[in-house]
């Protein structure tokens, strides 16, 4: 037997004996995960296919400015931040100039003082290797307001009504978290405010608070911070992420975030 | 996501966790914490995209395509001082031969993260050469290269001490 097939062979017996300490826990990690990825409608997907998935997506997203006419949401407790115009453009904007207009609504919610750096705004993904694009606003940015940096996005979704996700805390056993609720406003908007982990099935670790706004028109604003300046591979740089809840909940309901709301195209109900 | 499609994802899962999971065990030569984040991340990203990915002629092999890259997009974003220790990960099964698995995941714990990756591809998940190439992203030149110079690594590592299990 060859030195390769003997390795070969040792591998399948080393790699058989390796198993899982508990498969559902794993299975329940990977749709966390994967629930906050559709949030964020983040489409880096490490794999050869990903120009097929976004494709699909592509084709099925006109671009189509709405604005002016759309109806504005009565939202509860409105952010304390500053006051942005509500004026919804009247005549088409660029994706260039939207994914601007993302980070300095965030800029402009977050509370004073802090020192902002890594700022990256994006309304579209492009489709690789072709010209049809899709929207997925996001507003990047590491915060930090002297007592450690730590990373915030926002990410703009609409949803056919009816069919946006329902704000849910999952189960503690599945979902670890500090503290979840979900609220019921005024108008039939909910938010989720979750304290919980980046990776939700160890309970321990890199924090991720998380609000989410759903809006009866099927549009959502969701929020994200961390207590370290990356997502995922950078250390813990503080106890909690800068923002309390109560923060979150003021830069999720802001109006300010109105007039991109009503830029995001409706996609096609699904069949 | 809709409830069938939830189901159906949630089946692909079930009977994809595990494999992953090995695989994952294997190119992180034995970090279980590890593994299991990047299984995480990798049943995530099919979730995300899950109509489309389900409507793949392969969504397992897929699925593992997506973890290979995501455990080296992993290792590029991660500081060099955390290399994988390869020390037996507490938890896993105590059956089979625990030296064989501790020798051979320390010896693999000594490559870099592409050449574990091409050895595992190559002969855990028994994938071609060509295979191998499009997933990592390169020709099927510099897989062959890579592969005969990660098992002369590990052949000065390991030498003789691999068994002969020669199967008939």
């Amino acid at each position: 037997m060859s030195f390769e097939d003997r390795f070969a062979q040792s591998l399948r017996d080393t790699g058989e004996d390796l198993t899982p300490n508990d498969l559902t826990r794993l299975v329940n990690g990977g749709v966390t995960d994967g629930r906050r990825r559709r949030r964020r409608r983040n489409a880096a997907v490490a794999g050869g296919s990903a120009a097929l998935a976004l494709v699909a997506v592509g084709a099925a997203v006109a671009p189509s400015m709405l604005g002016a006419s759309r109806t504005a949401h009565t939202v509860a407790n409105p952010a304390a931040g500053p006051s942005m115009s509500l004026t919804a453009a009247a005549r088409p904007v660029s994706d260039a100039a939207r994914a601007r207009q993302m980070v300095s609504t965030l800029e402009g919610l977050l509370p004073k003082g802090g020192r902002i750096t890594d700022a990256v705004g994006r309304w579209s993904l492009k489709v690789p290797g072709g010209d049809a694009a899709f929207v997925a606003p996001l507003a990047s940015v590491v915060y930090d307001d002297g007592k450690g940096a730590s990373s915030i996005e926002v990410g703009l979704d609409r949803y056919p009504k009816g069919e946006a996700p329902v704000p849910t805390c999952g189960s503690p056993a599945d979902v670890p978290n500090d503290v979840c609720h979900v609220y019921r406003l005024p108008g039939g908007a909910r938010l989720l405010i979750d304290q919980g982990y980046e990776y939700p099935s160890r309970g321990s670790g890199t924090k991720d608070w998380h609000a989410v706004l759903d809006l009866p028109d099927g549009t959502h604003v969701e929020m994200d911070e961390w207590n370290a300046p990356a997502e995922k591979g950078a250390g813990v740089t503080r106890a909690t992420p800068p923002l309390s809840a109560d923060q979150l909940r003021a830069v999720v309901t802001s109006k300010a975030w109105q007039p991109l709301l009503a830029a995001v195209p409706t996609p096609k109900p699904r069949k | 996501m809709r409830a069938a499609d939830e189901q159906d994802y949630l089946d692909f899962a079930t009977a994809r966790a595990g494999a992953l999971y090995r695989s994952a065990s294997l190119l992180t030569s034995g970090d279980a914490y590890l593994a299991e984040d990047l299984v995480q991340e990798t049943l995530g990203r099919m979730y995300a995209h899950w109509r489309r990915v389900s409507a793949a002629d392969n969504p397992a092999a897929y699925a593992h395509t997506v973890l290979v890259r995501v455990f080296l997009s992993h290792r590029r974003r991660r500081s060099s001082a955390e290399q994988p220790s390869g020390a037996l990960p507490e938890g896993v099964a105590a059956e089979g031969d625990a030296t064989l698995r501790l020798m051979l995941l320390d010896a693999l714990a000594r490559l870099g993260p592409r050449d574990r990756a091409v050895l595992v591809l190559r002969y855990w998940e028994d994938r071609s050469v060509e295979e191998t190439a499009r997933t990592l992203r390169t020709s099927a030149g510099a897989v062959r290269t890579q592969s005969s110079r990660a098992l002369g690594r590990l052949r000065a590592v390991l030498g003789d001490s691999l068994p002969d299990l020669a199967r008939s």
